[in-house]
């Protein structure tokens, strides 16, 4: 009986959040730069809860308790690079939202296909960018599948409940492009906040005696588990490395940077960037929750250390209603960055890919029909990989930063450095990134427990200078363009 | 002059030199931030004492994550407070 009332919650959830979505695109013009940039009109509320609800994801709700259970310390790395995320985007964020309105892009590779005059680069990185997101959402569906598997004490098998959250995805995504993703992540967003702090608090409050003496209990019981460094879980230069890494790499997420292209104003970029770290300070509750298990359950009963936060929910006596909310609250957190995404990766692969390689700009009707083509694509091999894969929700975000920080240099030299040349952007890229899953598929050694993507960071820098002033600088009006904006 | 040209440009001409000092300054905080969530295990890799309910290195971490939004709080004032709006 309790499960037909948490399933029902959770399904009455998604039939709203579906609705949501799909009415958001109504009455609105039928053109790409609609569909994918909401014609560059969205305000403060929406452009917030969009970025929030992409960061505010299963890495940080599932993934996020679940590195607090098992392994403590390291996922205060969770907190740092959440609030530091966007701070990178005061340097280019309000120059790339002036270049999509003056010289129309809604796209990151758009830019720097422009600034070093290459269709290959488009492509490269329309090719870097979707494997990415695979991974990305593959721990989004990863997370939606658990949220079901427990809430149906197992009757909704985990592929099931992956198939359930990308369908739903899916059809808001296909209809209401980036405004029902949008309207949909305003609702996820609050909805996700209230119940992160509600409950959070509420496990210190019920199962110990507050915060203060949880920690007391998890010291006396587990000593190096709220520590870094040696004879913990992670190294000093794993842990520095993650944040870095994830601090400067988060806005290059092509999902985040073409948000630049939807605000309707710098203004409202800027605010969003200002009011951010509001959304870190909302994740320590939902720390709070992966540490308050430590002394509730043992690893081998929860299976993986991601279940931490459904398990805490399913096994401590809250009325059915109750459960059902709250996990409808992290699915909300899987849905509201996977429809990002998806939506990001299917207008990518429309406008960075097709259209560069047919040699011509799509109509917007063409340009449409595209993305939901690949928007369903997409999610099927997500969906795949979901299934078969086998790495946990942080280690899977990890891997896909690794690729994605690689498309630095390029904003950087974008604005900043006029020298940079085509051959130099395009050896630094190709360097990096392979280099990054050189290391990621054991071709390459990981030097010192550093991040592979700061590793192939470094190179890609080195590749870029060098290469960029052996060859011919591109012409100055052209590239003074960029750093004049 | 080529040379010259092409030089490393972390300022669009239009900004005055009062505004580029002010910027620099806000930019040597946030960069001491960031560094300081990437190392803060360098001061603050302890769990005792707890603070405000948070183990020490928990509260170090979020300490940094509410100066970094004053930092950016003052900022907006500071650097944007004349700008119009800019639809």
């Amino acid at each position: 009986m309790n499960q037909v009332i948490i399933l029902s919650v959770i399904g009455v959830y998604l039939l709203f959040v579906l609705f949501l979505g799909a009415i958001a695109g109504r009455g609105r013009a039928d053109s790409a730069v609609e569909y994918i940039a909401a014609s560059r009109s969205l305000g403060f509320v929406c452009m917030y809860f969009l970025m929030g609800g992409a960061i505010f994801s299963a890495f940080a709700y599932l993934g996020g308790p679940g590195w607090a259970y098992s392994k403590g310390a390291p996922a205060f790395y969770i907190l740092g690079y959440c609030a530091l995320g966007l701070v990178p985007w005061l340097v280019w964020g309000p120059k790339a939202q002036a270049a999509g309105q003056k010289f129309g892009y809604v796209t990151q590779a758009q830019l720097f296909s422009d600034r070093f005059q290459s269709r290959a680069l488009s492509i490269i990185i329309a090719i870097v960018s979707t494997l990415a997101f695979i991974q990305y959402v593959s721990l989004q569906m990863k997370g939606s599948a658990y949220v079901f598997e427990i809430a149906s004490d197992g009757a909704i098998p985990f592929w099931a409940g992956a198939l359930i959250a990308y369908a739903v995805v899916l059809i808001y995504v296909f209809f209401g492009g980036v405004r029902g993703v949008a309207w949909t992540n305003v609702f996820q967003g609050a909805f996700m906040v209230i119940t992160a702090w509600v409950l959070g608090l509420y496990f210190c409050y019920t199962l110990y005696d507050g915060p203060g003496d949880m920690f007391r209990q998890i010291i006396a019981a587990k000593p190096t588990h709220l520590l870094v460094g040696p004879g913990t879980k992670m190294s000093f230069a794993a842990y520095s490395s993650a944040v870095l890494v994830s601090v400067l790499g988060f806005t290059m997420w092509p999902h985040l940077f073409m948000k630049a292209y939807t605000a309707d104003s710098r203004r409202t970029l800027r605010r969003t960037i200002v009011y951010y770290p509001t959304f870190a300070i909302m994740l320590v509750p939902v720390l709070l929750i992966g540490f308050a298990g430590i002394l509730q359950v043992e690893p081998g009963v929860l299976g993986a250390p991601d279940r931490i936060l459904p398990w805490m929910f399913t096994n401590m006596h809250f009325p059915a209603a109750a459960v059902g909310l709250v996990l409808a609250a992290a699915l909300a957190a899987a849905m509201s960055t996977q429809d990002t995404i998806t939506h990001a990766a299917g207008s990518i692969f429309a406008q960075d890919f097709v259209s560069v390689l047919m040699g011509r700009p799509t109509s917007d009707a063409e340009a449409t029909k595209i993305i939901r083509i690949f928007v369903v694509l997409f999610g099927l091999v997500s969906y795949l990989v979901t299934i078969f894969g086998g790495q946990t929700l942080v280690a899977l975000l990890l891997g896909a930063y690794g690729s994605i920080v690689q498309l630095l240099p390029l904003a950087f030299a974008t604005f900043f450095w006029p020298r940079a040349t085509r051959q130099g952007a395009l050896a630094g890229l190709v360097v990096g990134v392979c280099y990054n899953y050189a290391i990621a598929f054991k071709f390459a050694p990981k030097l010192w427990d550093i991040n592979p993507g700061i590793q192939g960071l470094i190179l890609n820098i080195v590749c870029l200078v060098v290469v960029s002033y052996l060859t011919k600088p591109q012409d100055k009006d052209h590239v003074l363009k960029f750093v004049e904006l | 002059m080529l040379r010259d040209d092409y030089s490393l440009r972390f300022f669009a001409s239009k900004v005055p030199p009062g505004r580029r000092s002010l910027i620099i300054v806000f930019a040597i905080l946030f960069i001491a931030i960031i560094l300081g969530q990437a190392f803060y295990f360098v001061f603050a890799n302890s769990a005792l004492p707890i603070v405000m309910g948070m183990p020490f290195g928990m509260f170090a971490v979020v300490a940094l994550v509410v100066l970094e939004y004053v930092v950016l709080l003052v900022m907006e004032r500071v650097l944007f407070k004349d700008e119009p709006e800019d639809k």
